[in-house]
């Protein structure tokens, strides 16, 4: 074929199941790249903002609690900055991963012009950037207030992991839902403020299963953030915190979450016209 | 070659069911260049998104055996907060072409000079649909999928991408759909009309455009 000057010859896409799932990664890693151009432009702190804007919530809230200590910690000995890290930033993980996902789908449509970008890359690369994002400045306040004397690093760094996984499973799961939701029925965008609002007190961010009358112990385990959130302090302030966990609930739940999230996303290019 | 086989689409809006193809078969072979019929709201753009693989069929299917462009046309495959420049990495990311290559070749023929540092949104559209054109060319794709962009440019433009695009030794097949028809008639090989969901293949592209005349 005749090929003139300057034109580069396209990459063979997808091919076998390998080649497939590689052009996945690279549409994938594209979408999070161009994602982060979009949300925090070149100017100012850029990028920075994803690290910065957890760390100013968390901030103020440590300020807050920091004077009303010991009202809120059930006079338990814990320490109020842990307490709260550990409350906050799964907290603002599920928050982005939710309002990410709202629109997510229209706000990109004209991506799905070029074939190898699929629906769920558009979801994936934002929830892979949030994900991040929330390690990235965990590890940085985590440093700050380690160095100023003020933080001690998790005990138990294998409950602490698990319960992040759990918790980010309950993130992506229902950014999933939200995100095609939002596509399918107008009136579910609404509903996800409120949503957030009222499952706020029952997540586990604010409570220990333990501080809590017996009766209710077993009905909150219901929410998979509790016993995310259990573990979690678990892993951050060790043995001497008793933690209470329905994994096997928190683990079936997730799951089936996660299962309605991804067949709804399989059926939202019905919902969706691209211009 | 691009097979078509059965290709059925049904939209549904409040209540209704809007047939805009009916079981349709065709193939493009290399190096062919088929022209798409058919009056405003026939279904043109439709075809082209489906034959693209950006829009799913109600039934059917399309398999490509040639690499095949995004549908090239004023509307989509850019993110408009983005400038042209950051459109064209993303670009070159998911087609894995070289970006500094890429944006040689578009920065000589697209000729939007300082606006490619700009968003996309602050384009106009036949700047938009110039940018979309060099962008593919450069890619170098088998087969381009072109939705009623002939129009954009100076005549400057118009004569480089058809030099490009429509010369009959360029080697590449193209799938346009036009409302004009001495464009269809002056670049293609055959024709599809479309008409009320049905489409029918002219080898003969002059009977084509008779055919669509009287519609």
């Amino acid at each position: 074929m005749p090929s003139s000057e300057g034109r580069t010859a396209p990459a063979v896409l997808a091919g076998d199941f390998r080649g497939a799932l590689r052009l996945q990664l690279t549409v994938i890693g594209a979408l999070m790249m161009r994602e982060l151009h979009t949300r925090y432009g070149r100017e100012n702190l850029g990028f920075l903002w994803m690290v910065v804007e957890p760390l100013l919530f968390c901030a103020g809230v440590i300020i807050i609690w920091s004077v009303a200590q010991g009202r809120y910690t059930h006079g338990s000995h814990l320490n109020v900055l842990g307490f709260v890290m550990t409350g906050y930033l799964p907290l603002t993980l599920w928050r982005h991963t939710t309002n990410r996902a709202v629109h997510c789908f229209r706000a990109n449509a004209s991506l799905l012009y070029h074939r190898q970008v699929r629906m769920l890359d558009l979801l994936t690369a934002r929830m892979i950037l949030e994900l991040y994002g929330t390690a990235i400045a965990y590890l940085v306040m985590a440093f700050v207030f380690w160095a100023a004397g003020v933080y001690e690093w998790p005990k138990d760094w294998g409950l602490f992991y698990l319960g992040w996984l759990y918790f980010a499973a309950f993130s992506v799961a229902m950014g999933l839902i939200i995100g095609a939701l939002t596509e399918m029925v107008e009136w579910v965008e609404k509903l996800v403020g409120p949503l957030m609002y009222f499952l706020l007190p029952v997540c586990g961010c604010f409570f220990m299963v333990d501080w809590l009358p017996g009766s209710v112990q077993e009905l909150v385990l219901w929410m998979p953030t509790v016993s995310a959130y259990e573990l979690i302090r678990g892993g951050q302030f060790g043995p001497e915190l008793r933690i209470h966990t329905n994994l096997p609930l928190a683990t079936a739940v997730c799951l089936a979450l996660l299962a309605t999230g991804l067949l709804l996303c399989r059926n939202v290019h019905r919902h969706l016209v691209i211009e | 070659m691009i097979r078509v086989e059965n290709l059925h689409k049904v939209y549904r809006s409040h209540g209704g069911e809007h047939v805009v193809l009916r079981d349709t078969s065709f193939t493009v072979p290399r190096g062919f260049r088929l022209g798409i019929l058919g009056r405003n709201g026939a279904g043109k753009s439709t075809l082209i998104r489906l034959i693209g693989k950006v829009e799913q069929p109600t039934r059917g299917r399309v398999s490509h055996e040639m690499s095949v462009s995004w549908p090239l046309g004023f509307s989509g495959s850019f993110q408009g907060s983005l400038t042209g420049i950051d459109n064209m990495r993303f670009i070159a990311r998911i087609y894995r072409t070289d970006f500094e290559q890429l944006r040689a070749f578009v920065e000589e023929f697209a000729e939007l000079g300082s606006f490619l540092y700009q968003p996309v949104k602050t384009y106009s559209s036949g700047m938009r649909a110039r940018l979309a054109f060099a962008l593919s060319i450069a890619i170098d794709f088998d087969c381009y999928l072109i939705d009623e962009v002939m129009m954009v440019g100076d005549e400057r433009f118009h004569q480089r991408s058809r030099g490009h695009l429509f010369a009959p030794d360029s080697g590449r097949a193209l799938v346009v759909a036009s409302h004009d028809a001495s464009f269809i008639e002056q670049v293609c090989d055959g024709a599809l009309v479309i008409s009320r969901g049905r489409t029918r293949y002219f080898d003969d592209v002059a009977e084509a455009i008779k055919t669509y005349k009287a519609l």
